[in-house]
């Protein structure tokens, strides 16, 4: 379900009135839980609708519409004495009851999330050094390569890949950026050495490198500056 | 082999979450308060529509983003995993769980669209939102959220198509917003 789908069909309508089936109610959760704007809308809706059965409860919206057939609607009969007398009771409930409990809520909801934080570190310390299998490799070889790229599959449960660089011509130390397609630089590694076997070996988490064909771009030393030395095309593909 | 020192650096909006996953494991500062930010409020309105939590809705909350962190933190959140769907897994589990423990049926929850409680900010914007409505519009607003009636039986009490009372809906929502804070 895509967000233009959402926004042509009254599905999240549907949604807030628990109208859809398990389904649809599922992929509109799945949708919002990922899109800023559809869960702003689900959410306004959940507060203007409390908002409105308390307005009407406390009679300061117009009574119920049920049986209204007329396609002229009920006009709002608000009595003017008895609408200040509400309005001054309502603010003076705000200022000395509901704001203060406003800010102690708010306060409240910071301290959880500090206590949820602190609890997060203590149970999970940083991740063991373990051993991992099958460890993606790209060797990147022909310098200034405009050929096909090199191909790279990383299945889900590798957290890194490595790229080994063999880039004759450049000197012991070199900088590295990976450029997406749209031209986002991805990943920098500032300083880069020739490892014993000549070559620039890096070690980048796969959660960087969604698939999408990169260039890898190795500058002649690690100043902001320097000249680029070799460029690579690298297509990163997703594995099993 | 030494791995060589990376920085992250800034990328296009779709792939913020996947890089949030790597940031928490790499313990940069302001990761996991991020994290709670997006997903916090998410997690606390799926839990209000599956049930009346009341007392222990903080604490379901706070239950399912440790379980998100934890799992975030050891490892075990694949990469290219959609954080989000991965969220919204954990948070069904976990209100299913409490469900059960607060003697409720057991397997898939059922929605309780009801459970919807005012919340004095609300309020107070409906007020201030209230203003600039029209009678159409304050018949909408208690028609929909008051009476439930759908887009169609609301038309046809209006004397007016659906899609114009869809765009009232979207009108008086957007000034809602703009009261409550939304700007
Ligand atoms: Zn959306």
């Amino acid at each position: 379900m895509t967000h233009d789908e959402i926004e042509r069909s009254d599905i999240l309508d549907r949604y807030a009135r628990g109208e859809l089936s398990g389904t649809e109610r599922d992929e509109v959760e799945a949708h919002y839980f990922g899109c800023d704007a559809c869960f702003e809308r689900v959410q306004d809706a959940a507060r203007l609708k409390g908002a409105v059965r308390a307005a009407v409860d406390d009679a300061w919206l117009a009574g119920s519409a049920r049986g209204m057939t007329s396609p002229v609607p009920t006009k709002w009969a608000f009595v003017p004495v008895a609408a200040s007398l509400l309005l001054v009771t309502a603010l003076g409930w705000l200022a000395l009851l509901r704001v203060p409990q406003l800010q102690q809520e708010a306060a409240d909801a910071r301290t959880e999330r500090d206590a949820v934080l602190a609890r997060a570190r203590v149970t999970t310390p940083p991740p063991p050094a373990e051993p991992e299998a099958n460890v993606p490799v790209a060797i990147l070889q022909a310098e200034r390569s405009t050929g096909a790229p090199a191909v790279l599959t990383v299945s889900r449960s590798a957290s890194h890949v490595l790229l080994w660089i063999d880039a004759p011509g450049v000197g012991d130390g070199a900088r590295l950026t990976i450029r997406s397609a749209v031209g986002a630089d991805r990943v920098q590694i500032p300083a880069l050495r020739r490892n014993n076997e000549g070559a620039f070996v890096a070690s980048v988490p796969s959660a960087l490198l969604p698939p999408d064909t990169y260039r890898v771009r190795l500058f002649r030393s690690s100043s902001p500056d320097a000249p680029l030395a070799a460029e690579y095309l690298l297509r990163v593909v997703a594995g099993q | 082999m030494t791995r060589a020192q990376l920085r992250i650096v800034p990328v296009a909006a779709g792939a913020q979450r996947v890089d949030l996953v790597e940031s928490i494991r790499r313990a940069e500062p302001g990761a996991e308060p991020r994290l709670y930010a997006a997903f916090g409020p998410r997690v606390q309105h799926l839990a209000g529509r599956y049930g009346r939590f009341g007392r222990v809705a903080a604490e379901l909350r706070s239950e399912v983003m440790l379980r998100v962190l934890t799992t975030i933190r050891s490892g075990r959140v694949s990469a290219g995993e959609p954080l989000a769907g991965f969220v919204l897994k954990t948070a069904r589990d976990v209100i299913r769980e409490f469900a059960r423990q607060l003697n409720r049926r057991a397997g898939p929850v059922q929605a309780q669209v009801s459970s919807v409680d005012a919340d004095a900010r609300a309020v107070g914007a409906l007020r201030e939102a209230i203003q600039g409505f029209g009678d159409t519009d304050c018949a909408f607003l208690r028609m929909h959220y008051y009476e439930d009636l759908p887009h169609r039986e609301i038309a046809r009490r209006l004397g007016v198509g659906v899609e114009r009372v869809r765009r009232i809906e979207s009108r008086t929502l957007a000034e809602f917003h703009a009261a409550y804070g939304g700007r």
